[in-house]
């Protein structure tokens, strides 16, 4: 994780290291200052010599002019080389973000990411920074003033070798526990936060059912619980602060009676036992910043790991090296095709206790299994899939063989997880199949470039998302350089141009994150018009009118048959009258293919099609409706 | 929802509009703390006067040591370290005392600290849950998000620490002036110049590193909204091809944060070392006129015995107090 994480100090290397000699330089000038000045106490101010005090006086200013520029220079370049750091590595992560497949993507979370980008990249930025002051400095300190006081006195010295070991062990004590304490309050951190934007991205819902109080007060019941953590560990925390100056007191105290001695046997000058004061706080404040500085860090490894997991994430889709940069028409061929989004294990519902503690119990088995308490054949009785890794692949398409020409009009039906998205995503290449080929204009999708497909892929998601923007500016994602009269066009045979021109501001309305200020229907036309932009030789409408009256539908798949001939389009709806005029129909259950033909052949040779046809034409609702009767 | 007509271009962000309404209310933050916790406060007060009072003996001790204890001592034929045991013992009480003071407030200090984040947090949601609609359709959620995080977090620093260390502060100093005023009047004299020059250099600074923090947080609003906007829409930004403007777009924001970051810390950085070389400047020539004790200690004292302290609260992953990362 260092060595990633350390490739990206880059341009930030020469601050990085000025700093850490600044900070050098500033400590040995602020262990030079106390042995100035008990020169100065001893051959001055006791001798009465006001040429001496001069000359050291004049000194000690000067080690307190440099201390103070290298100060202020240490500080400067660790700032830059921190932010500067930090900056790389946001930026190094956004970048491998933009290069992951759909397949990465699945793998984390949108919250996860967001927080990698931010929260872990400051704490990385504050842990950096701390290494190249602190980490430099604190031990630096440490050996100087104990140079010095070995030099002063080697038997004054072992007072605060024995201090330090004392307040080193009692410091990493407390700490650690502390550190754990902390941990725990972040968990329920982040647990409060993704209460927050639950609430926030979720308002509409929370209002609607007018569920503000419960909210409000199920975030009083984390609130507490965060509290009361917190200052648990927080007490953890204050220990350390009358430890610290027992051990300081103490230390004071044995100097100062031991020195008095020394002092009258005349081995110890005054000046001298006034820096040994000096150093015993240089020492143990040094240890002091040492041991947080070690806990600071280990906290921030987490986020380090966390980092370096998505700036090492290898894109699954990968441009060709030698790629296509032409689609030559629609046509579409799915050769012989078996598409599983990977291995997926069920993950363990940490708050059923049942199921947590059958997962303990598993991995107690396994553990007796390793180390030979049990033999497997016996913990196989206990527990059949005991060897085996808990994850497993499931195809989600399987035998799936298509032939679509170009300009056709295919309509696609089938219940929830019968894995229509699934069958056109692989289409633009968003996840890459696992066995047979996909091919587009006759060449297989994976010889071409990713941009060259996806351009000529138009594809209106079920998920759509909006940016904040004007309705131009998300327009323009289609293509950059359309015309407002070219945006028009696209919104008109989205039937999109009507309500847009209804907004005050028509085109120049502000759409925010989300679109959400724009209802769903709305939504999704606008989003059909973005995809029209692109002018893509294929259309692929996954479930995108699902919000559109039925009547506006009919009129945009009628445009659509009217001015865009040449395109081919897929059109997946829950409807029977949303692609029961469409060329061809698939009708998919399960993975499989239950049908392909024109709703005539359809009605009369399917099944599936027949019921739901059937339902649907007196009146009822949505495929899922007819299709749960079904079952 | 067709009715909630969109609002035409924002003029002001979540967390602007908020910030704005909270900066102007830090007094109300300081008024709630002392509503809720007042005679916690006082006992505070009082522990941190007598921790202050034992540190002030402490350091007088020092100072008379070599004079009136050690340097005695040299000049007998046979030393009696009879009275040195019995002070030593004593100020080894006021020192007990004086540690425990400290733990005392530093505890109490954590349940006010803690307890007024909880209100101002439990207060932030209420207020939230009774937003109109509207109010998150014309922000960006990861603005609002901000607020939670980033900006609480700024706040529970100014809780838990600054404000502590201000009670902390003003005592010492009142405590020290005053015992400086005992030691020796033209002395003190100088010394409140000296401070005063060093109170209006590191004034500036902490003004100029305020304002860039501040700007510091705004920019972490906007990453942070961006982000959250574009890894929402990531596959829509995958189907449309637009992973170079995206890039793009962001690189001149992490830019701007970067910048204004880098300002920030710059300025927290080079505070301390500019107070405490000014405090080295200042000192040797007080020094020189004063017997061979031990007063520099004070400083040194002051030092830890304030800015370790706020470093493992930070140190747990969360942002760094100025103070504490500039030392």
């Amino acid at each position: 994780m260092v060595r990633t994480l350390s490739g990206y100090i880059g341009k930030y290397k020469t601050a990085s290291v000025l700093s850490v000699l600044f900070v050098l330089g500033e400590a040995a000038m602020d262990i030079l200052l106390p042995f100035v000045m008990a020169k100065l106490i001893d051959q001055g101010i006791s001798s009465g010599d006001l040429g001496a005090v001069c000359r050291y006086g004049a000194l000690m200013f000067l080690c307190a002019v440099f201390a103070l520029i290298f100060g202020i220079g240490g500080g400067r370049c660790a700032s830059r080389a921190s932010s500067g750091f930090a900056s790389n590595l946001r930026d190094a992560m956004y970048v491998s973000i933009q290069n992951f497949s759909f397949s990465n993507i699945d793998k984390y979370s949108t919250a996860g990411l967001i927080t990698r980008l931010t929260t872990d990249v400051t704490n990385v930025q504050n842990a950096y920074q701390m290494i190249i002051r602190m980490t430099m400095r604190s031990p630096a300190m440490l050996i100087l003033a104990l140079c010095m006081t070995i030099s002063i006195s080697p038997r004054l010295s072992l007072i605060f070798l024995a201090a330090a070991l004392f307040l080193g062990c009692v410091l990493t004590y407390v700490l650690t526990h502390a550190t754990k304490a902390f941990s725990r309050v972040f968990v329920k951190y982040d647990d409060l936060n993704a209460r927050v934007q639950e609430n926030v991205t979720g308002i509409r819902v929370v209002k609607s059912f007018v569920r503000e109080e419960y909210e409000i007060g199920r975030f009083q019941k984390s609130l507490d619980e965060i509290y009361q953590l917190f200052v648990r560990a927080e007490t953890f925390v204050c220990t350390n602060f009358p430890i610290m100056m027992i051990t300081v007191y103490t230390c004071i105290i044995a100097i100062s009676w031991n020195g008095a001695h020394e002092i009258v046997a005349g081995r110890l000058t005054t000046g001298e036992l006034t820096s040994l004061f000096t150093y015993t706080m240089n020492i143990l404040i040094s240890l002091m910043f040492l041991s947080m500085a070690f806990v600071m860090i280990s906290m921030s490894v987490a986020s380090g790991r966390r980092i370096a997991e998505v700036l090492n994430e290898i894109p699954s889709i990968r441009r060709p090296d030698d790629p296509v940069f032409e689609v030559p028409d629609g046509s579409v061929d799915f050769c012989h095709v078996r598409f599983s989004y990977g291995k997926r294990r069920t993950p363990v519902d940490w708050d059923d206790p049942e199921a947590v503690r059958k997962y303990h119990q598993k991995q107690k088995l396994k553990e007796d299994v390793r180390q030979g308490r049990i033999s497997q054949k016996e913990a196989e009785k206990l527990d059949p899939d005991i060897m085996g890794t808990g994850w497993e692949k499931k195809y989600v398409l399987t035998g799936i063989d298509l032939h679509i020409r170009s300009g056709e009009t295919i309509g696609i039906i089938g219940g929830t997880g019968s894995s229509k998205s699934s069958l056109v995503s692989l289409i633009p290449r968003l996840y890459d199949a696992s066995d047979g080929e996909v091919r587009v204009g006759g060449r297989d999708v994976r010889e071409y470039d990713l941009k060259t497909l996806r351009d000529a892929v138009g594809m209106v998601l079920q998920k759509n998302t909006l940016f904040s923007g004007t309705i131009y500016d998300n327009l323009r994602w289609g293509n950059e350089h359309a015309t407002a009269e070219e945006c028009r066009e696209a919104c008109r045979l989205a039937c999109a141009d009507e309500f847009i021109r209804s907004f005050p501001e028509g085109y120049e309305t502000w759409l925010e994150q989300g679109g959400t200020n724009v209802s769903g229907g709305q939504r999704q036309r606008i989003c059909i018009a973005r995809a029209l932009l692109k002018k893509p030789k294929i259309l692929i409408l996954d479930d995108s009118t699902s919000a559109v009256d039925t009547a506006t539908d009919a009129a945009i798949r009628k445009a659509f048959r009217e001015s865009i001939p040449d395109t081919t389009k897929f059109i997946i709806s829950q409807r029977i009258s949303g692609v029961k005029d469409a060329d061809r129909i698939l009708v998919l259950d399960e993975g499989r293919i239950s049908g392909f033909g024109t709703h005539e052949e359809l009605l009369e040779t399917n099944e599936i099609y027949r019921s739901v046809a059937a339902v649907q034409s007196e009146g009822a609702g949505d495929f899922d409706q007819t299709a749960g009767r079904r079952d | 929802m067709a009715d909630s007509r969109p609002q035409g271009r924002r003029h002001m962000t979540a967390s602007e509009a908020m910030r704005a309404a909270r900066s102007g209310n830090l007094k109300r933050v300081i008024a709630m703390i002392f509503g809720d916790y007042g005679l916690t406060l006082a006992a505070v007060v009082v522990f941190i006067l007598i921790a202050a009072v034992a540190d002030v003996k402490g350091t007088l001790f020092l100072q008379r040591l070599i004079d009136d204890y050690i340097l005695p001592m040299t000049k007998e034929e046979h030393p009696d370290f009879g009275p040195l045991a019995a002070a030593l013992r004593s100020i080894g009480t006021v020192y007990l005392i004086g540690a425990f003071s400290g733990f005392a407030y530093n505890r109490l200090m954590v349940k006010v600290g803690q307890g007024t984040m909880r209100r101002i947090r439990s207060e932030l949601f209420s207020h939230m849950e009774r937003l109109p609609i509207r109010y998150f359709d014309t922000h960006s959620h990861g603005d609002i998000m901000s607020i939670y995080t980033n900006d609480t977090d700024t706040l529970r620093q100014f809780i838990g620490q600054s404000f502590p260390q201000l009670i902390n502060s003003v005592c010492s100093i009142a405590s020290v002036f005053v015992s400086m005023c005992i030691l020796n009047l033209p002395l003190t004299g100088i010394s409140v110049i000296m401070t005063a020059g060093i109170l209006f250099a590191s004034g500036k600074i902490a003004a100029q590193s305020g304002k860039y923090f501040g700007l510091q947080q705004r920019h972490l609003g906007k990453v942070n909204g961006y982000i959250e906007e574009m890894m929402t829409g990531q596959k829509v930004i995958k189907v449309f091809s637009h992973e170079e403007k995206s890039i793009a777009d962001f690189r001149a924001k992490n830019e701007e944060l970067r910048s204004a970051s880098d300002r920030a810390n710059t300025m927290a950085n080079i505070l301390m070392p500019i107070v405490v070389q000014l405090g080295n400047v200042d000192w040797p020539r007080r020094r020189v006129r004063r017997t061979a004790s031990a007063k520099p200690i004070a400083p040194a004292a002051t030092r830890a015995l304030y800015s370790p302290r706020e470093c493992p609260a930070t140190a747990m992953g969360l942002p760094t107090p100025r103070a504490c990362r500039a030392r």
